[in-house]
């Protein structure tokens, strides 16, 4: 019998019956959260549509296009003739293939099966997927640093609770909603996953587990350039408990079994190579594998001589080998054999080291530091429960708790540096959290606790007693109930902001009409739907590198730059072509082979993201290049404003940027003064009905005027320069004013090759 | 057999380990006393401490077959990794990858025969000698993959 009742008539329930339960309530639970977190990431496609968002994104589908309709080897062999025209780009070597190589097996799989799911859902849909996945590795994760402390053991109650915060947590949605087919996508699953392999590999010292650790740590390359996060972690991990004293064998068998076979690993990533062995970021992992050779080794003496031998025998040891080693570093550098520490590495350390050496990365809005309040925004209360949890890791101090103590030291720092590294301090702030509140838990609800108790003093009941159980009753509820409220009120504002704040395409924009009906703003689609259809096959569009990848993902069009920003020059010329007058970029846009150009202009709807907001990130990479040619200070106004109304720099309203975002914007408002909704500026009619475009001309602008297509016009048979044909056709209709009457309102030609 | 060898083994070392120990931690007391200042002696103590490490060494390998072995195939490849090492620098390193792989094949799989090594004395040889097997057919069969790729 599984179930009885015995002679006291107490329920008695069999062994493996309440295993089954547990086992069912643990499922029952993983499945709920599964839910809840592809669930909390469907709102854009409930919205919008099943698209792919933002731009990156837009990248890594064409490139899992590419393979999907082509064989393995022809992809890692791709280059692509399509970007960075007229030099193209080696596709192949220079991307993370493990994205498109996860979506293209699993639609490989669908459709052995018979399921044939077309690869766009397949892409849109891999992050919420995946982000379940996580769910399960931080609970792991959890329950691997948890067991083996005296306040936790045999509890999964912080395991549990770290994945259910980690489901829904909107650091980690920000990067993770269905349609962000970004690296990050899959590149959080492996982290946790590796370091969950991790520190059970240090814990059991086991081989195998470091060789499992050392083959997500491959899938972790191959996804993410975050990898290095990893690489720089275990060295530290291992290298803080050799301080600690810490040091057997386990740590020598795991660290060096998944430094092995995971820098060899590595380097079977093309865009990886030989990075592992040559670069500056890698050569703390390096140098604890050479240290763990030096401690094993001394170590072995340890156990033979006597302590005061081992110590002197130990500084001899160490003097020579520190010495050789530091003469060794000095001479790889010196000599080239090492390459120098990345920008990207300093923009790490320094956060003003990117602004005022390399504009590309200070451009990018996630690299900008993290202000305050997308903390909370981000973690919501996780973030003040977070100190504790690790107050509750060094009172255990065990090899785990080191790891995460470690974590989130570096974790917080990368996050308060970049923003966009929030992403990697949201698995351990959860982790963290799930040990405060698991802590909590175990204090005031624990109801075997309870039972115990009230077994004991069944006896001996007196009124004193009674009393001082109810005041405890009630503060135990107290804090109970503030807790369920914080925990109910987390849910809450992960939802809020993932509706809010993290599920835009943005590539279709939403907004609401007067009456509050919603509004869908299409502009995008519907300026690349136009290049797609309208426009040669072969034709060369210059725009900011911002929407190369757009561009060659949905107008399927040649581009100049794009988001992959490895060429500074080539992005400079083009910022250099737009940021000058119309003489000068004429010559640089032929040079380049310009046909098109694209411009993204919010002025009419108040889109703030437009181009003459970045226009001073083109101008300040140009000037990197060009500093006498295109200079920042001559766009501001003499007291210092950025101003882009009649008191305007000259530089400013000569630029082409300028004029292809303005030009023709007085004839939207007719006769009344034409405002700019981004800058909050009022140009008057008359000024604005002046502004001309010689060289260029208006083949497209969308719906609400967010793209602006230009075409350059074809050179004049005669060899006049443009602009001097321009400039006598302008005073020639001055003599004649009656003409401009006349002139109807030139919409483009939109007749659509379907 | 191995599971005899690796019982002798312990037997051994849990023994050996403190006889020799025992007198040697009285010479050093007995040298400290007599010795005020220690110049001289601690270049003595340093060559004194090798001889008892090497003496020990050797009474490991003496006692354990699978300890000779393991230990021939660690000289193997560090041998093996030397060769290579200084064929790269003599005579460049132009397929780096072929290079890279067969100097890796030599230095992955000496870590984990250590690592192989000093799990010999634990309690299931058997599963760590399985987890080594494991690890360098991965390890081997990526080299393979890497040794002819172009770079």
């Amino acid at each position: 019998m599984a179930v009885s009742f015995d002679k006291e008539g107490y329920l008695r329930v069999d062994a493996s019956v309440l295993a089954t339960l547990r086992l069912l309530v643990i499922t029952s639970i993983a499945i709920s959260l599964s839910i809840a977190a592809i669930g909390s990431r469907l709102f854009s496609v409930i919205r919008f549509e099943s698209i792919i968002h933002e731009f990156d994104p837009w990248f890594n589908f064409r490139a899992t296009k590419y393979l999907v309709n082509h064989t393995f080897y022809k992809f890692l062999n791709w280059f692509d003739d399509k970007t960075w025209y007229p030099l193209g780009r080696i596709t192949g070597g220079t991307l993370y293939p493990g994205l498109m190589v996860t979506s293209a097996v699993i639609s490989n799989l669908l459709n052995k099966l018979s399921l044939p799911v077309d690869i766009r859902n397949i892409t849109v849909m891999l992050a919420p997927a995946f982000s379940t996945l996580t769910a399960l590795s931080t609970y792991l994760f959890t329950y691997e640093v948890t067991s083996s402390t005296k306040t936790f053991k045999n509890n999964k109650t912080p395991a549990l609770l770290s994945a259910a915060f980690i489901a829904i947590v909107p650091g980690y949605i920000s990067r993770s909603v269905a349609g962000s087919y970004d690296n990050e996508a899959i590149a959080i699953t492996l982290l946790m996953t590796t370091f969950y392999f991790w520190i059970k590999s240090v814990k059991l010292g086991s081989i195998f587990y470091a060789s499992i650790t050392s083959l997500f740590y491959f899938y972790m390359v191959s996804a993410w350039g975050g990898y290095v996060f990893i690489t720089n972690m275990i060295p530290l991990h291992i290298f803080v408990l050799i301080l600690m004293g810490r040091f057997d064998y386990k740590l020598y068998t795991s660290y060096c079994t998944w430094y092995a076979l995971g820098t060899l690993m590595s380097m079977q990533i093309p865009f990886v190579r030989f990075s592992p062995i040559k670069s500056n970021d890698h050569i703390s992992s390096f140098g604890v594998f050479g240290l763990l050779q030096l401690v094993i080794f001394a170590n072995y003496f340890k156990t033979i001589l006597s302590p005061k031998l081992f110590n002197n025998f130990m500084i001899a040891f160490g003097t020579i080998i520190l010495s050789l080693g530091l003469i060794f570093l000095i001479f790889a550098t010196k000599f080239g054999w090492i390459a120098p520490w990345t920008g990207r590495f300093y923009s790490l350390w320094d956060t003003n080291y990117a602004k005022v050496h390399i504009p590309i990365i200070a451009s990018v809005s996630e690299h900008q530091p993290t202000p305050w309040s997308s903390f909370y925004f981000d973690l919501n209360y996780l973030i003040w429960c977070f100190p504790f949890g690790v107050y509750l890791c060094f009172n255990d101090l065990s090899n785990e708790s080191i790891f995460v103590i470690i974590y989130s030291v570096l974790g917080s720092y990368f996050a308060g540096v970049m923003i966009r590294l929030m992403l990697t301090l949201a698995p351990i702030v959860c982790v963290c959290g799930s040990l405060t509140i698991g802590k909590l838990i175990q204090i005031y609800l624990d109801i075997k606790l309870y039972l115990k108790e009230k077994n004991e003093k069944k006896e001996d009941y007196n009124n004193k007693e009674n009393i001082t159980n109810l005041s405890n009753l009630i503060s135990k509820l107290l804090i109970i109930l503030t807790m369920i409220f914080y925990l109910f009120f987390y849910v809450q504002h992960c939802i809020w902001v993932n509706s809010n704040a993290y599920s835009s395409p943005s590539v279709v924009l939403a907004s609401k009409n007067r009456d509050g009906s919603a509004a869908i703003i299409d502009d995008f689609r519907e300026a690349y739907y136009w290049l797609r259809m309208n426009t040669e096959e072969d034709s060369k569009v210059m725009a900011w590198w911002d929407y190369g990848y757009q561009i060659g993902g949905m107008a399927d069009r040649t581009t100049f730059v794009d988001n992959n920003t490895w060429n500074n020059t080539h992005i400079a010329t083009v910022g250099k072509a737009m940021s000058v007058n119309e003489t000068n970029s004429e010559i640089v846009m032929r040079k380049l082979g310009v046909d098109y150009v694209l411009v993204i202009f919010g002025g009419l709807l108040g889109y703030s993201g437009d181009d003459l907001n970045k226009f001073l990130w083109m101008i300040r990479i140009s000037e990197g290049i060009w500093p006498e040619e295109v200079n920042e200070r001559s766009f501001f106004t003499d007291k210092g404003e950025y101003r882009i109304d009649e008191l305007a720099t000259d530089s400013m309203k000569d630029s082409l940027m300028y004029k292809m975002s303005y030009y023709k914007f007085g004839e939207m408002f007719q006769n009344r003064d034409p405002v700019d909704r981004v800058r909050q500026q009022r140009l008057s009619s008359k000024y604005a009905n002046e502004i001309h475009l010689d060289i260029l001309e208006e083949v497209f602008t969308s719906e609400n005027w967010l793209v602006r297509i230009y075409k350059l016009k074809e050179e004049d048979n005669f060899g006049r320069s443009l602009v001097e044909i321009g400039d006598k056709e302008r005073s020639e209709e001055g003599k004649s004013k009656r003409s401009k009457r006349l002139q109807t309102k030139k919409r483009p030609n939109l007749d659509l090759r379907v | 057999m191995a599971r005899k060898d690796v019982k002798g083994v312990k037997k051994v070392s849990v023994k050996e380990i403190p006889a020799v120990e025992k007198p040697f931690n009285k010479s050093t007391t007995t040298t400290t006393t007599t010795t005020t200042s220690s110049k001289i002696s601690w270049y003595e103590e340093l060559s004194k401490s090798i001889d008892t490490a090497l003496i020990q060494y050797k009474k490991d390998l003496a006692s354990s077959r699978r300890l000779r072995l393991i230990d021939t195939f660690l000289a193997f490849l560090m041998i093996s990794g030397i060769v290579q090492f200084a064929f790269c620098i003599l005579g460049g390193s132009n397929p780096f990858n072929t290079f890279l792989s067969g100097f890796g094949a030599c230095v992955g799989q000496f870590v984990l025969t250590v690592a192989l090594r000093v799990q010999s004395f634990d309690k299931n040889p058997e599963i760590a000698f399985g987890e080594y097997i494991f690890a360098s057919l991965l390890l081997h069969f990526v080299l393979v993959h890497f040794m002819n790729q172009l770079a």
